[in-house]
């Protein structure tokens, strides 16, 4: 579990819990959105993610989260799942290698924002981070930050 | 059917001097009938291995004239790689009477007038005269069967290509992203040691990629039409797991070996990973990406052991006798050939070996592979047998033993 913040002036953009277990796309991931201002945090599997999200404030402040889908431990499928459930208001960007069309369907159904297929270029990551942060903060949501 | 009889009881029957005679002859004629008409070629030997008869069949598979043929040695109709060892068999059978093939179907190679090789089935009998003992062969051309079942295993290998490349998608774009991610990094980087850094990541994981491609490579290429080698069956069990890490369903299965040492086994490494790669893979499969996989090897002997065993969803009792039928698959449909362990038997059958199945629904499943370990490498070392044999029973040719 990692945390990366921003050094940019003026404010953060909004703080993203990004879960993958292939640590060099947790790394380019933080770096491009911390470059971009946001404050992130890291998890390499679900379960890690579900513990890290128990440990922050309650409710956690937490402004969008990009999940892997194929993970160890607990799959990406059963977090976004119980992030669905547990935290219905934060948007969840799922970010896979592996495109199934089916499963992207399914988790478009359980209100997933947007299905994204590895490699995703900077501009679209950013592009899709920002609309789902925006989104939680148009919720004008009491357990938004 | 044309002969040069040693001693042919023919010639003391007087056709219709008595009833008896009369019917020998009808006999015999319907005999001659019956092998000149035969679809496979027939050809029979003297206990010297010389060629005293044969039918119009083997006249056309092998290209020569009856007359080209009588009396000759049948070493004239084999590859120049079987003869050493047929002369030795048949040498052995005269003075011992011991022979390992007769009474066997073995596939060999045949050569024609014309210098080509073609695959044969060749059924191997003696029978006893005045004058000794005789050969029979029964000489069918499988070149047809040959290529039929080498397509087969090619489809079913691409087949599961298909699977192992849909699981490296994933395999290959997670590194991508990070190199993607870091490239565009480095473009608006200025600090040098941070370019070095990102630089450096990009370098392992690019190798990282080239690792993958070059596993899956080596699969994809493997040639139906390659030669036999002496392989090490634990290194293609090693190989064949890095394979199915690939899959998109391996998860977090556990894979724990217990390799003892086998002697070398001579066979065509395509074959062998197409095997391998059917099993685990099903396994993989079965359970679901979570469980244990064991492999194992073991020298038992007459045979070498290759186990199998997953803590799958087992095999329901009812279909278990099913599993190696052509096109049965219990998988949805186009996620399955169903060829798989069709293909997996046919090619251990192929090697003189045998493939069993124990399964219990819910618990898990074990394929025991047994190998025999007389696998001809003593006669590949001896220069006696070749690699285009693909008779389990080769430096045992027509008439040896």
């Amino acid at each position: 579990m990692e945390r990366q913040t921003t050094a940019a002036a003026g404010g953060r953009q909004g703080r993203v819990l990004v879960v993958d277990d292939v640590a060099i796309v947790r790394k380019s991931i933080s770096l491009t959105l911390t470059s971009a201002g946001y404050d992130v945090v890291t998890a390499e599997d679900g379960e890690q993610a579900i513990k890290l999200l128990g440990e922050l404030e309650d409710p956690p402040t937490i402004d969008a989260i990009l999940c892997d889908l194929r993970m160890p431990k607990m799959n990406g499928a059963e977090a976004v799942t119980y992030f669905r459930r547990e935290y219905p208001i934060v948007p969840v960007v799922v970010l896979t290698a592996y495109p199934d069309v089916e499963l992207a369907v399914s988790l478009m159904r359980q209100g997933v924002l947007d299905f994204l297929v590895k490699p995703v270029l900077q501009d679209e990551l950013l592009t899709v981070v920002k609309r789902a942060v925006d989104q939680k903060a148009m919720r004008k949501d009491p357990v938004a930050s | 059917m044309e002969a040069l009889l040693p001693n042919n009881e023919t010639t003391r029957l007087h056709p219709g001097r008595t009833g008896t005679e009369e019917a020998l002859r009808e006999s015999e004629e319907r005999f001659r009938s019956v092998v000149e008409t035969a679809p496979d070629a027939i050809v029979l030997a003297d206990h010297w291995g010389h060629i005293i008869s044969w039918n119009k069949a083997a006249q056309r598979l092998f290209g020569y004239t009856t007359k080209e043929v009588l009396g000759r040695p049948l070493t004239l109709l084999m590859p120049a790689r079987y003869r050493d060892a047929h002369q030795r068999g048949v040498e052995r059978l005269r003075t011992t009477g011991e022979s390992r093939v007769i009474g066997k179907t073995m596939e060999l190679h045949g050569l024609r007038k014309d210098g080509s090789e073609f695959p044969l089935e060749l059924s191997l009998s003696t029978w006893k005269a005045k004058a000794g003992t005789f050969y029979s062969g029964i000489i069918r051309d499988i070149t047809e069967r040959k290529q039929l079942q080498d397509q087969l295993i090619q489809t079913e290998k691409l087949a599961t290509l298909g699977t192992l490349v849909s699981g490296m998608a994933h395999e290959v774009n997670n590194p991508v992203q990070g190199i993607l991610g870091m490239a565009e990094l480095i473009l608006d980087e200025q600090d040098p040691a941070k370019v070095r850094e990102y630089t450096l990541d990009i370098v392992n994981f690019s190798k990282h990629i080239a690792e993958i491609v070059h596993d899956c490579a080596g699969y994809a290429r493997s040639n139906i039409r390659e030669k036999e080698a002496a392989l090490d069956l634990r290194e293609r069990l090693t190989e064949a797991i890095k394979m199915v890490r690939r899959c998109p369903h391996f998860g977090h299965v556990e894979i724990v070996t217990q390799f003892q040492p086998v002697p070398p086994f001579l066979a065509r490494r395509v074959e062998i990973d197409q095997v391998f790669v059917n099993l685990l893979s099903n396994a993989v499969q079965a359970m679901k990406g979570s469980g244990r996989l064991v492999l194992t090897t073991q020298n038992g002997g007459e045979t070498m052991v290759v186990r199998i065993s997953d803590t799958g969803c087992g095999i329901p009792e009812a279909l278990i006798h099913k599993i190696f039928d052509p096109f049965f698959t219990t998988k949805d449909p186009g996620k399955g050939t169903g060829l798989g362990l069709s293909v997996t038997r046919h090619i251990v059958a192929k090697y003189g070996g045998t493939i069993g199945v124990q399964s219990e629904e819910g618990k898990g499943t074990t394929f025991t592979i047994q190998f025999p370990t007389a696998n001809r490498m003593k006669e590949v070392h001896d220069g006696e047998a070749d690699d285009c044999c693909g008779g389990r029973a080769a430096g045992a040719c027509f008439g040896g033993g």
